[in-house]
């Protein structure tokens, strides 16, 4: 019976972490594609599937809805504290979530009917994302830094600062976009490509500029500080492994990132520099081009999977503990997603229908998942430190159990002995308001504690 | 800790560039200002004439034929030859069209104004809808022209233009290099001061950058505007078979990042039949 219960729940396990895994790949996809310029500009009939640009909205949408679906459904599914903020967080990313869908096929609705979409629409949609964003990751650094002040981890103190530089980077982009809006019409009609790059003007270029450079230059602290941050945290994997390998795999993504940037070498270069990078730059001729463009085009959706898999890593660590390796899991996604959609370069373009609409969509629940997840994570470790302690006191005052649990080699007498400590253990939880406990969490929590405590004995 | 350095350092030079401290502070910069170069600039452009006509003419003429062909005359639509016969032949800009090819004939002796990177504004834009007020149409129309741009052209498979211009801070434009100084082909025109555009209901910009398209639909209605543009000019061919090829490469139109704001690369080849 016992073997049967196991096979079924790992069953369930590789169902769900298959499912998991088809709606990341499917939700990197489509931010990819749903931004891709190059792509939206192959005439129809160029195409390999003849598929026009109307219905790949229509698909993305569709996809977009399944994944937001899924993922809210997943982050609902956390234990949090008994706390108003997240009852009202969760509230407020549900029905954001449901705006920003309603709004993708309000689009395409306009487009199928008048020929034309409302840009008023369109920048709802960005502006809601945005705005939802640096809310959660506003919250998402208190949390880190609240946590760095009970712990003085420097490593949650620098995750407190991506938070920061990501919710300031979704800031900035809301006012960069808000000013570029001026010289979009208010209904967005079918132009072709050159026309659409050929409109693109700036009727304030000075404050333009600025918000453009102060965008990039958030975007890439945010990269550098994420990238050293889950170095930090996946240290301890090179360990007992190949170093050499595991160094190329930690510094592909920077690798990938910072060529994006070589326009700021120009304030410094001179002609030397220039000639040594238009050597190294590839040649448009040569088999295979476009498809490693594109690669090197999606950096930070690279960058986003790499950053998001230390969290899944380190959730893959943790065997028993089911909430804790849910909260990182989430919290994985999150990242990953967030760093993949937060590129607006081509949402500065009138096109029809709206590029990178679906993609930025993306950013609210990314956000929302990175807070939530940590948030989650925070508590749970809280909690359980806390009623660890509290045990421990309750067990060492009470000399006579403390007794019965050194000298206890028997199975039935330690089980007496747990089933005694999880009602203390439930008594304490109901004294905080923290997270409820699974039977099988407060067990093993209890062991835990008997274990240690029986080693402390044997020794003394 | 090299990893801290490095990426420390690289944040700092990030900054910097974007403040500007690179270009103001001299730092070893070989980069040329265009006014101080054999390229020929704004001001010196005025004394240059192509058929009599000064270049800002040109320009003003350019203009004013590119905003008013219609989207079904484009290359990418399928014409086989785009361009304008006048006492200058004007030749198409291939921005956003990636690569192009065009067969045309012409009349030999005439000079040809080819564009590799052109920008203007008017007061009928979204955003500067009567707007009388030079610099601000003349900043919009000068940051239409940001970005680093290479441009390269071939004349009957000779490279006649070959140099990259860092037009990031548009007041205070850059030569990165020229491998032909003071060559006769390359321009950098502006208009000194507004100029006429007439603007038709063919124009392909109606519903993505008029503020009032309509004001436009039945008849041609006239905006006060500033151009600038990356040129090229060849005086005169000789009759018989030509090829004019040019090709422009921009990037860091938006921020400090490449791929973003109008960053492209584009090529146009004419196969020219001179008579």
């Amino acid at each position: 019976m016992d073997t049967a219960n196991k096979q079924y729940t790992n069953l369930k396990s590789t169902r769900f972490y298959g499912l998991l895994f088809l709606v990341c790949v499917s939700a990197i996809l489509v931010i990819i594609l749903a931004s891709s310029f190059e792509l939206f500009c192959i005439p129809k009939y160029n195409r390999v599937i003849g598929i026009s640009n109307e219905e790949l909205f229509l698909i993305y949408s569709v996809i977009f809805t399944i994944v937001n679906l899924f993922l809210l459904k997943l982050s609902s599914s956390l234990k949090f504290p008994r706390s108003k903020i997240r009852k009202i967080t969760l509230a407020a990313i549900l029905i954001i979530q449901l705006i920003v869908m309603s709004m993708l096929f309000l689009i395409y609705g306009q487009i199928k009917i008048s020929y034309l979409y409302y840009s008023s629409v369109f920048y709802s949609i960005i502006y809601l994302s945005l705005a939802s964003s640096a809310a959660f990751l506003a919250i998402a650094a208190i949390q880190f830094l609240r946590w760095f002040i009970r712990g003085k981890n420097y490593l949650v103190l620098t995750y407190a600062f991506v938070m920061l530089v990501l919710c300031a980077n979704s800031v900035i982009g809301f006012v960069y976009l808000s000013e570029v809006s001026v010289s979009h019409s208010n209904t967005i009609k079918y132009t072709p490509c050159s026309i659409m790059m050929g409109s693109l003007t700036n009727p304030n270029p000075e404050r333009i500029n600025i918000l453009a450079n102060l965008y990039d230059i958030t975007s890439f602290f945010s990269f550098v500080l994420a990238w050293l941050v889950t170095i930090l945290m996946l240290k301890s994997y090179t360990k007992h492994r190949n170093k050499l390998l595991y160094w190329v795999i930690f510094a592909l993504p920077l690798i990938f990132f910072l060529p994006k940037y070589e326009i700021a070498l120009y304030y410094f270069s001179n002609h030397q520099v220039d000639t040594i990078l238009t050597s190294i730059d590839l040649d448009s001729t040569i088999y295979g081009y476009q498809a490693l463009n594109t690669i090197l085009n999606s950096n930070l959706q690279i960058g986003g999977a790499f950053f998001g898999m230390a969290f899944l890593l380190i959730a893959a660590k943790l065997s028993g503990e089911k909430e804790q390796r849910k909260s990182l899991i989430i919290t994985g996604i999150g990242i990953m997603f967030l760093f993949a959609s937060k590129d607006t370069s081509t949402l500065i373009i009138s096109s029809y229908p709206p590029l990178g609409a679906v993609s930025i969509a993306f950013m609210g629940i990314a956000s929302y998942m990175v807070y939530a997840g940590i948030y989650n994570t925070a508590a749970h470790a809280a909690r359980d430190k806390k009623l660890r302690r509290d045990l421990r006191v309750n067990i060492e005052n009470n000399m006579k159990l403390l007794r019965s649990i050194a000298s206890s080699e028997d199975r039935i007498q330690m089980e007496r002995n747990v089933k005694q400590l999880m009602v203390i253990s439930t008594q304490l939880q109901k004294e905080e308001d923290q997270p409820d406990l699974t039977h099988n969490e407060i067990r093993e929590i209890v062991n835990d504690v008997i274990l240690e405590l029986k080693k402390a004995q044997n020794k003394s | 800790m090299r990893l801290l350095l490095g990426w420390l350092s690289l944040s700092i030079m990030l900054i910097l560039s974007t403040l500007g401290f690179g270009s103001s502070s001299g730092v070893n910069n070989s980069a040329v200002n265009v006014a101080n170069n054999s390229v020929v600039n704004v001001a010196n452009n005025s004394a240059v004439n192509v058929a009599n006509n000064p270049l800002e003419k040109v320009l003003d003429e350019f203009m004013n034929w590119a905003i008013n062909v219609p989207t079904e005359q484009l290359p990418t639509e399928g014409n086989q030859c785009l361009m304008r016969s006048g006492s200058v032949i004007l030749l198409w800009s291939a921005f956003g069209e990636k690569t192009v090819t065009q067969t045309c004939d012409i009349s030999s002796g005439r000079p040809i104004l080819f564009p590799f990177y052109t920008g203007w504004c008017d007061n009928g834009n979204n955003g500067l809808y009567g707007v009388q007020d030079y610099k601000k149409i003349s900043d919009c129309a000068l940051d239409s022209d940001k970005g680093l741009v290479t441009m390269q052209a071939w004349l009957d498979g000779k490279e006649i233009i070959n140099n990259k211009v860092n037009n990031k801070d548009v007041n205070n434009m850059q030569l990165v290099y020229d491998q032909y100084p003071g060559n006769k082909y390359y321009k950098v025109i502006k208009t000194p001061s507004f100029f006429n555009l007439s603007v038709s209901n063919k124009t392909q910009f109606a519903s993505t950058m008029y503020e009032k398209p309509e004001e436009f639909q039945s008849s041609p209605y006239t905006y006060k505007a500033v151009a600038h543009c990356f040129c090229g000019v060849v005086t005169a061919l000789t009759p018989g078979n030509h090829e004019l090829r040019y090709k422009t490469i921009i990037e860091g139109t938006a921020g400090e990042s490449k791929g973003s704001g109008w960053d492209q690369e584009y090529d146009i080849t004419y196969k020219l039949n001179a008579k």
